[in-house]
């Protein structure tokens, strides 16, 4: 907007390749120790502060350049151990972009203890995770083991797996991205440090530092509002049961209190991820992975690949927190969390299947309903809703029953649910009130029964009978190799890509490149028919191709090739402007 | 042969007729989701009369333009939704609007502006980062605001290198990543266990290729994949295992290896330095483009004078790798880079490039104008010595973490 002059000014400010020189284009883990137990700045210690106190003092540590990323990195964490656990322990931070990021740096410590091996040979144990997890093991080469039961890591089938020597890290999630449910965090811990001690006493004592270490990886990016309440204190152990404590930073190591009945495990590696973007609500890119000393100084000097947040976001995530303070985020998320407690026991108590129920934690911000051949998901749309997708949510097969099915849909709850749409009335609170009603109308249907004897159920042809929305049922095929996993991969990468190529200014790109092909096509016809004409009239058949002409299939070519060419025309016109059109002014 | 720059704004070129309606039978299934609810947008005069402003637009019609876009997609946003807004505190916007806006008044590229289109600049900035629809938007929840955005400043370096699909990533290394990885997958299915870069050196290193080197040498190994130097002139057979081929964009080996590559059938891959971006336009003062042999298949641009990095492709196939999909899990999830949010210069930062950007080179019309070569080449590459290294108007590279501040 400025002009290429302006532009051709900015690039000759002082720049180079120099961003990646030395440390400032490598990772550098900032290390938390004991001392730092209380790493808020001293002026925002004393009591909630206002608004303007806070832009003073973030306006200052903009301006002053002894403010580095150590020490707001260690502000960071020194808010979030409120929520996270770790207080007075010697922790490791490594700040980035994204959840994903995180996780991949996660993986990278992991496959950095083991970086004589090749990482085709090692191998990972997990549940149900995050995307983030498959995109990994694709980019680092590990391989990925999956011993979920009902959406979450099964201890059972984590303690024989355990014990193969090329495993080297078990990742599990404090709340479940599908479904809302949490892993049992407190055995699965249990479970890794008793196989660590076998591998350290498997070998003689003077080579037990060598000995490669299984670590655990926590994934809480999305799992603030329950670790808000399921802090392993007693009264939430006692509520929770086992999943009562997710704070696994407070699990182990010689200080921590331990959960159960086992001491508090010393051995295990731990890395933790979570986002400050999601749930605390700061501006986008600011996560961060937490480790356990010796787990993320192994990345100390590579390169990055992939930018960690700069000063400036770190600074507004600081006071984006600061404002609104730890209780304030507790009392935030104790509405939220009681919300959406009633919310499960009224889906619930209308029939609604919540997918895993028995598994999710207090404070689960996700909810998950099966929905029979999506109709459901579809008559919400309608009423301005907008869901994520589930398919496939019962592997072994759908289970019988009334309401049960393999599709479904997800909502990650926010505090954003809880604003006022109308006077009185949250957005929550329509939410719940159209799934009434959509609930309320579907009570006692059942699927026509022409559509019994044609279809399976949550089949496509009975979704689109039965006027469901056919994405879960397409993108189910993505299980399964072959075109059908083509498919549904094509329909989601073009998705994504049409963002990408939306661009309309200084392209050349056809607009509409159907109506291109539809025009083209039409116009061979009529070139085709009138050649056909003048070939005849050529040859002195005039009255011969007239009757010819005449014949109805002949006509039947031409027309629609007509109307076809004449639309084409019109709807390039229509689509010649960039879209949307400028009107006139 | 170096890189030839032609006069002309360029532009992001077609795909063949067949593709393109392959593509677009394949989008009309999810097309309604980035549609606008039918209200028009108000494009600065600049922009719709296809003219290349050398002074940019008026801080009106920036403000028209956004207003119009904001209410073209008024009423598509969901009442509950999946994630994408958190809304802990209203008081978030003022706060970090105010912190951004001292940020970028206080980077050296702002002050290196002069004094009427810093006032400009400014104005620019307060109508984005002001707007609570407009700061710190997540386009992976698919909208029309940002479909707008984000495709229209991606055009800007696709149509000076003349590549018709772009993506972006946090910096430079993340898009050099999503590149390598796509090429390593793609001759993963044909040609066994590739884990081989082919970089093609200068005769004569400089600083800086040995620096590009170490730094394509690192994110290579972090998938697995080595990096083999050779020579110009030296031959490629003793290396099976190639999965794309590399060589400085600024350099006398590119055409002929360009070439070579295109003869054996291997992708080549070029990553442009920040600095060898930055040159392009410090010395050009009018709008230029460039043809790159057709040999390259990609191109990767170094964040930095943009805040983000850049990847330019000319096939779907290379981008469409990297667009990973979920093959166990039950919920369908995409990102366009490695990561869930595209970071620290995330979409606000977008909307200020392409604030930026938009008036600037983009014609909605390719130049039609007789094209002559004004430059053979970018020259050799320049080290820069500032102590202060590169900073965007909106958010500070890594760097800055280490140099000394600027003087404010």
């Amino acid at each position: 907007m400025l002009g290429w002059s302006a532009f051709s000014r900015l690039a000759s400010a002082p720049a180079g390749d120099l961003s990646y020189v030395g440390e400032a284009g490598t990772l550098q883990p900032t290390l938390v120790s004991p001392e730092d137990t209380d790493e808020t700045p001293t002026m925002l210690k004393t009591k909630v502060q206002s608004a303007e106190a806070i832009l003073r003092w973030a306006t200052a540590c903009l301006a002053d350049h002894r403010v580095g990323r150590a020490q707001l990195e260690r502000w960071l964490l020194g808010f979030q151990r409120h929520f996270l656990g770790g207080e007075g322990r010697r922790l490791e931070l490594l700040t980035s972009g994204g959840g994903t990021r995180s996780i991949n740096l996660a993986f990278e410590a992991v496959l950095a203890s083991r970086a004589a091996e090749p990482p085709s040979e090692l191998r990972v144990l997990t549940g149900n995770p995050h995307l983030a997890v498959e995109r990994a093991a694709r980019r680092f080469g590990f391989q990925l083991t999956r011993l979920d039961v009902d959406g979450s890591l099964c201890p059972r089938r984590l303690a024989e797996a355990i014990r193969d020597p090329a495993v080297v890290a078990v990742y599990a999630q404090s709340l479940s991205y599908t479904d809302g449910t949490c892993d049992d965090l407190v055995r699965i811990l249990e479970i890794v440090e008793i196989e660590n001690c076998r591998r350290v006493q498997a070998v003689p004592a003077r080579e037990a530092e060598r000995v490669p270490l299984i670590h655990l990886i926590n994934d809480s990016c999305l799992a603030f509002c329950a670790l808000v309440h399921n802090d392993g204190t007693p009264e939430s152990v006692r509520r929770g049961g086992r999943r009562g404590g997710l704070r696994v930073l407070d699990m182990c190591g010689a200080s921590g209190p331990g959960f159960g009945d086992s001491a508090p495990p010393q051995l295990t590696p731990l890395l933790v991820t979570l986002d400050a973007h999601k749930h605390l609500g700061t501006d986008k890119g600011v996560s961060s992975v937490i480790g356990t000393p010796g787990t993320l100084e192994r990345l100390r000097g590579r390169r990055k690949v992939g930018a960690q947040p700069s000063k400036g976001v770190l600074i507004r995530a600081l006071a984006d927190m600061y404002l609104v303070g730890v209780e304030g985020y507790r009392a935030l998320y104790g509405q939220l969390a009681e919300r959406l407690e009633r919310a499960a026991t009224d889906l619930a108590s209308a029939g609604l299947t919540i997918v895993n129920a028995h598994n999710r934690p207090k404070g689960s911000t996700v909810l998950a309903c099966e929905d029979p051949d999506a109709v459901m998901t579809k008559k919400l749309k309608k009423r301005g809703h907008a869901f994520a997708h589930l398919f496939h949510l019962h592997p072994s097969g759908r289970p019988e029953g009334e309401g049960r099915s393999q599709l479904g849909w997800s909502l990650s709850f926010t505090p954003y649910s809880l604003r006022e749409v109308a006077p009185g009335r949250t957005a929550l609170d329509v939410f719940l009130n159209d799934l009434a009603e959509v609930c309320e109308h579907r009570r006692g249907s059942r699927r026509p029964w022409l559509v019994r004897l044609l279809s399976a159920p949550d089949s496509l042809l009975s979704v689109l009978l039965c006027g469901g929305v056919p994405e879960p049922c397409i993108f189910t095929w993505l299980w399964t190799p072959g075109w059908g996993r083509w498919v549904s991969t094509t329909i989601m990468r073009r998705l994504y890509g049409q963002i990408l190529d939306a661009g309309v200014i200084a392209s050349s790109r056809r607009a509409d490149s159907l109506a291109t092909l539809a025009r083209l096509i039409s116009l061979v016809f009529i070139v085709a028919f009138l050649l056909f004409f003048l070939l005849a009239l050529l040859l002195g058949r005039l009255h011969l191709s007239l009757e010819a002409a005449a014949q109805p299939h002949a006509l039947v070519l031409a027309l629609p090739a007509l109307g076809a060419f004449l639309f084409s025309s019109s709807s390039r016109r229509a689509s010649r402007s960039p879209a949307p059109v400028p009107p006139a002014r | 042969m170096m890189v030839a720059f032609l006069d002309g704004g360029g532009s992001v070129p077609d795909i063949p007729l067949l593709d393109a309606v392959v593509k677009q039978l394949f989008e009309m299934p999810t097309q309604k989701m980035l549609k606008s609810n039918g209200l028009p947008v108000v494009w600065p005069e600049a922009l719709k009369t296809g003219g290349f402003s050398l002074n940019g637009v008026s801080t009106q019609e920036l403000r028209d333009f956004f207003t119009s876009l904001l209410a073209a997609s008024r009423g598509t946003e969901p009442i509950i939704e999946s994630g994408n807004k958190y809304g802990v505190s209203d008081a978030f916007h003022h706060i970090n609007g105010v912190l951004l806006m001292q940020e970028c008044k206080a980077s050296p590229r702002f002050q290196m502006l002069l004094q009427a289109d810093k006032v400009r600049a400014e104005e620019f900035l307060e109508a984005v980062l002001f707007n609570a629809d407009l700061r710190n938007r997540n386009p992976l929840h698919p909208s029309f605001i940002d479909s707008v955005v984000i495709g229209n400043l991606l055009n800007f370096p696709a149509h000076i290198f003349g590549f018709p699909f772009a993506s972006y990533a946090t910096d430079g290394n993340e898009s050099l990543s999503l590149c390598l990885y796509s090429y390593r997958e793609q001759a993963a299915a044909t040609r066994g266990a590739p884990i081989v870069v082919l970089y093609v050196k200068e005769q004569e290193r400089s600083t800086a290729e040995s620096l590009i080197v170490a730094q394509v040498r690192a994110v290579a190994a972090r998938l697995n994949m080595s990096l083999v130097e050779v020579e110009a002139e030296e031959s490629w057979d003793a290396h099976s295992r190639v999965a794309v081929v590399m060589a400085a964009f600024s350099g006398t080996a590119l055409a002929s290896a360009a070439s070579r590559a295109f003869e054996r059938g291997m992708p080549m891959h070029v990553h442009v330095s920040d600095t060898e971006w930055r040159h392009l336009f410090t010395t050009h003062t009018t709008p230029v483009h460039c043809e790159l042999h057709s040999g390259v298949r990609s191109l990767t641009i170094e964040h930095g004078l943009l805040s983000s990095g850049y990847s330019l492709y000319r096939d779907l196939k290379t981008r469409d790798e990297h667009f990973d999909v979920g093959h166990q899990w039950q919920t369908a999830y995409m990102s366009f880079n490695e990561g869930d949010v595209p970071r620290p210069r995330h979409t606000q930062i977008r909307v200020l490039a392409a604030v930026q950007l938009l008036s600037l080179t983009l014609s909605p019309s390719p130049c039609h104008v007789p094209c002559r070569c004004v430059q053979g080449a970018l020259g050799r590459q320049r080290l820069c010595s500032s102590t202060f290294a590169t900073s965007c108007l909106v958010g500070q590279p890594s760097a800055a973490w280490h140099l000394p501040p600027p003087a404010i």
